[in-house]
């Protein structure tokens, strides 16, 4: 499994989800410069990151800025033609507005940057990125952005929803983790059905909010769930080998 | 400009004329007036910091540079330091402390280190009180603005109310990177013929003259300080940040300096100054955003620059990399050999003086006074009975003195580049060493009422309160940094509180073999209704090898054993309960607790040795501000239980509330007790009873349920 | 070619949730001022375009708003043309 992970100016997950992957044994991980024409590798990466962060500062509109890039053409190609192509946090801001997703983020309802332990529901696991999850299965992923509320207007919405695309959804946690509620009453940000994850159509490109990779290399604060999507991939590509 | 517009006294000039054998031009004097200010030049206080030790085994590099250097092992330095942007934080909140941010950032990366986690203290009015509340949420959305997009996590602080920060809150900004020894960066590197590189953002006239500025007492009426204030771009500091990286993994620099206070001037002297060379600077090279004077180029504190010392064959390379990050990048001028600081403009010499005069202002002495009213604040007053210890404790933990301060760190992203190792709000910040299993700890500490009723007592406390904290962590301490908040050191009572805190300080830091490897000075804290309280704040910083070593609070089980290790009470002077409990008049009195050398090193040393233990299982708390009863009821939030806790026949009000002295509370499951108190063999121990039930019971004196606690202590700041 | 001075305006389209906007009223009413009433928070760009008349310099702002400076999901623009002597 090869990934290109993209660095926008500003972005400041790149290392992290290149270590996140490293450590669960799935490497290599190219870095691509945002300016470049294509990606290192020779036959073209497995997958394709576009990481956390504030891409050009957020300025003008979160992602707005990014998915003008040049290195953007040979995103788009990699997903017209089938790859894996993952936006976390910035990365899925990114993914709305070169239309790559549908939908946009917008400020967090109570207009702060949020930063905490964040509990999801994966309400789909027949997806490269969530097959090692249970169906139903809430896991803890930590957020942390000022724009992260998911809005599609209502008839777009619901075609989002009767089509499945909605992949991961906030959740209760605490002692309400194991009764597996899901929706817009848990959204830490107000976001429309409670929607922190989306897939396209095609099922190719992903893009969510909460951060994998922060719950990823163990003996830090938050957490290993993140290691399960990962885990999904090395399985989807046959390479994994994390026993634990 | 006159020389007192620049900020110079009738000897100051006197001074100059007599160094220069002439009188200094216009420009020069403005250059000189600002070198020699406070900010930039520490003339009050040069002479009180000598006493801290500078000297430690982990010392790689001490004060005098952009920050101090620790070895923290496996061949890693940790850079770090704190500085104050108290005053533009009180002018315009969001960006006087989101620069904050952004200038400790820079000192960490003009040691080559990448900026890996900041903190911050913070010093506010009451809630509700004045500006309080939205200078305390301009502040705190600065530092998340700032810190957050440059991708530095915020993973801890400090945040403190009291009626003398209103109008003048603090802003105290951490920060520390990783190095490899052999990678750091010094500004004592420049050679003759070298060349002098500008990297980053344009000049323009922000924070004109803010270093003088800070200098002053703030106005009420402080509006037309408004135009001192520069504004901070985020996104352009990553881009620095990623650059200089950079540019010193590539071996293209030989010096680097950040622009803080007094930018291009100070930053281009320092340089010539501590390398022994002169410097020589062309005017019309600095890329300006707006028409500007020579003096308002040379002390403009625009943000997001850096001073690059290159040698010429390396320009190339230098530049080029600045075009990969969009920075700009331009040859400002060239190191000469002659010591002397010249300024030209379209071929003329218009400024020309000796490095050595801008970088050495002379000493100020001011005349001390013992507080008239000392002896009086150092009676206790107050007649230390508690008429509802229940409804006493649920203040101490549910005021803005002692509440849970989620609120402000949510708003932090304390997680980017992942490292971090304890939740925001623990007593101890930690992040994960690269490549080895150690935890680098850090304690934030400021006891403003315990420096004011004592402030040599009340620094040492504050100072051992660090140590102590790191300690029961699991951490041996490395070095300290800190911050002097005071107000204006020529009232001769102030001056006495600022020289004995820093005599308190540097005392404890000989004793428990803590060097001091940076620090940052802010006076003329105050305002026309009076001077804050005197603020040293400290932030030490210490090594847990293995992070199976870390000890931290609420873990505490059903069943487990409590005690309490140490004297059985500290001191009820200046503490919380005596602050709101005792007639609850929020004016500190009595002294704190009286640091003893040799209970405070056994303790250390004790806490260090049981923390190796990992197979006994413990959470632990140090007794902090609430004292015991604080603690015990953190112990029985966080892990989610109740206590049953028999004081015998102690006082149980001192035991409970009074603060200071190396005293902590253990958890420990019955079946590790023994191997437990053998650690602690020789110091004093009590066991206070044992976890069970819903409920925090001190027999005979309180029972508060677990829920009652916790709404108290997560009902935010009020 | 001729020179104008743009200014686009931005806003969130109708029916959009405005949390600044909500924000900023909530704000103003609790200060007194009553009188105020639904505010909208966007945003505001100008810049000069060169182009052969007012109508093509209306066509490449309308590509300009359309391509970055709005999200047509969420916001509209509008904007003025003043010719630059």
């Amino acid at each position: 499994m090869r990934t290109a992970v993209v660095v926008f100016p500003g972005s400041n997950c790149d290392r992290d989800v290149a270590r996140a992957i490293l450590d669960c044994g799935l490497g290599p991980v190219d870095m691509v410069w945002h300016d470049d024409d294509d990606f290192k590798s020779h036959d073209g990466p497995d997958l394709v990151v576009l990481p956390g962060g504030f891409s050009y500062g957020d300025y003008l509109r979160s992602g707005a800025l990014a998915a003008k890039s040049r290195i953007m053409k040979a995103v788009r190609e990699h997903a017209d033609s089938g790859g894996l192509l993952l936006g976390i946090c910035n990365g899925f801001q990114i993914l709305t507005e070169a239309r790559l997703l549908p939908g946009t983020l917008m400020p967090n309802n109570n207009l702060r940057f949020i930063c905490a332990p964040c509990h999801v529901r994966v309400e789909r696991n027949d997806t490269p990125f969530t097959k090692a999850f249970k169906e139903g299965q809430v896991v803890q992923f930590p957020i942390a952005h000022h724009q992260g509320l998911y809005f599609l207007p209502p008839d777009d919405l619901s075609a989002l929803e009767s089509r499945g695309q909605v992949v991961f959804r906030y959740a209760a946690g605490g002692k309400c983790a194991d009764c597996g509620d899901a929706g817009e009453a848990y959204s830490p940000n107000g976001s429309v059905n409670g929607i922190a994850g989306i897939i396209n159509k095609r099922g190719n490109v992903l893009g969510l909010m909460p951060h994998p990779e922060r719950s990823t290399l163990k003996n830090l604060i938050r957490g290993t769930d993140g290691r399960i999507f990962w885990q999904s991939l090395g399985e989807y590509f046959d390479v994994w080998r994390d026993k634990g | 400009m006159n020389y007192r517009d620049a900020g110079l006294s009738d000897g100051e000039y006197l001074k100059i004329k007599e160094l220069l054998g002439r009188e200094p031009n216009e420009l020069e004097t403005a250059l000189i007036g600002v070198m020699w200010s406070e900010h930039c030049s520490y003339k009050s206080t040069r002479r009180l910091l000598a006493k801290f030790p500078q000297t430690g085994k982990y010392l790689v590099q001490g004060p005098g540079e952009n920050a101090g250097v620790v070895d923290c092992h496996g061949g890693w330095g940790l850079a770090f330091k704190v500085e104050s942007h108290n005053h533009p934080s009180a002018v315009a909140p969001y960006q006087g402390a989101a620069t904050g941010v952004g200038g400790i950032i820079r000192d960490i990366l003009a040691m080559g280190a990448r900026p890996a986690a900041s903190m911050d203290g913070l010093f506010f009015g009451m809630p509700g009180q004045g500006k309080s509340d939205v200078l305390a949420e301009g502040i705190v959305e600065g530092i998340a603005g700032y810190g957050n997009a440059v991708g530095v996590p915020t993973i801890g602080g400090k945040t403190f109310y009291d009626p003398c920060f209103e109008g003048n809150p603090l802003v105290n900004a951490f920060s520390c990177g990783l190095v490899r020894l052999d990678k750091i960066v010094s500004s004592k590197t420049a050679r003759a013929g070298d060349l002098a590189v500008l990297l980053g953002s344009k000049t323009g006239r922000d924070g004109i003259a803010g270093a003088s500025f800070a200098s002053k007492e703030l106005d009420e009426g402080n509006r037309e300080s408004r135009g001192h204030i520069q504004i901070g771009d985020p996104f352009e500091e990553k881009l620095l940040i990623e650059c200089c990286l950079d540019l010193r993994d590539n071996g293209l620099i030989l010096s680097m300096q950040d622009m803080g206070a007094a930018g291009i001037l100070s930053s281009s002297s320092e340089i010539a100054h501590k390398s022994g060379t002169g410097i020589e600077i062309f005017r019309e090279r600095i890329p300006l955003r707006e028409k500007m004077a020579p003096w308002e180029i040379f002390l403009s504190e625009s943000q997001e620059r850096m001073l690059l010392i290159v040698s010429t064959d390396k320009y190339d390379a230098v530049k080029a990399m600045a075009e990969h990050y969009a920075l700009e990048c331009a040859i400002v001028g060239n190191i000469t050999g002659d010591g002397r600081y010249r300024i030209i403009e379209d071929g003329a010499c218009i400024a020309d003086l000796p490095v050595g005069i801008l970088g050495d202002a002379p000493a100020a002495d001011w005349p001390s006074a013992v507080p008239a009213d000392l002896d009086d604040r150092r009676e206790f007053g107050g007649d230390m009975k508690s008429a509802d210890p229940k409804a006493d404790l649920l203040k101490l933990i549910g005021s803005a003195h002692g509440s849970c301060r989620h609120e402000i760190w949510v708003q932090y992203d304390c997680q980017v580049q992942l490292r971090t190792a304890a939740e925001p709000g623990e007593p101890v910040s930690a992040l994960r060493m690269p490549e080895s299993d150690g935890i680098i700890a850090f304690a934030m500490e400021a006891e403003p009422w315990k420096c004011r009723t004592d402030p040599k007592v009340g620094a040492m406390e504050t100072m051992a309160h660090s140590v102590r904290l790191l300690a029961l962590a699991g951490a041996d301490a490395l070095g300290m940094t800190n911050c002097l908040n005071f107000p204006s050191p020529e009232n001769p009572e102030n001056y006495y509180e600022l020289t004995q805190c820093v005599e308190g300080l540097a005392a404890v830091c000989r004793d428990l073999e803590c060097p001091v490897v940076s620090g940052n000075v802010s006076l003329y804290n105050e305002t026309p209704r009076g001077g804050i309280y005197p603020t040293p704040l400290v932030v030490t910083a210490g090594l847990v090898p293995h992070y199976a070593y870390f000890v931290s609070g609420g873990h505490a089980h059903d069943g487990d054993d409590i005690y309490l290790v140490g004297p059985s009470a500290g001191s009820l002077g200046s503490s919380r309960w005596q602050m709101l409990c005792n007639g609850g008049s929020l004016k500190p009195r009595g002294v704190t607790w009286r640091f003893d050398a040799a209970l405070e090193r056994d303790f250390i040393s004790k806490a260090l040795f049981v923390s190796r233990k990992a197979d006994i299982k413990k959470s632990a708390r140090v007794v902090s501000g609430g004292g015991l009863a604080v603690a015990l009821a953190k112990e029985a939030i966080y892990s989610g239980v109740g206590m049953d806790i028999d004081l015998a026949d102690k006082n149980p009000l001192e035991v409970l509330f009074s603060e200071g002295g190396p005293r902590a509370v253990y958890i420990i499951p019955p079946a590790a007790s023994e191997k437990f108190l053998a650690c602690w063999k020789g110091y004093p121990v009590t066991r206070l009873g044992r976890v069970g039930g819903d409920s925090l019971v001190v027999r005979g004196f309180l029972e508060i349920h677990r829920d009652e606690l916790a709404g108290a202590f997560f009902g935010g700041v009020k | 070619m001729k020179r104008f001075s743009v200014d686009v305006t931005v806003l969130p389209k109708d029916g959009v949730l405005d949390i600044q906007g909500k924000a900023v009223e909530r704000t103003l009413k609790r200060g007194g001022y009553s009188a105020v009433d639904d505010v909208r928070v966007g945003r505001f760009i100008r810049f000069v375009v060169e182009a052969e008349d007012e109508a093509s310099a209306g066509t490449l702002v309308d590509s300009v708003s359309d391509d970055l400076l709005s999200n047509g999901l969420i916001e509209s623009y509008s904007y003025t043309l003043e010719p630059l002597p």
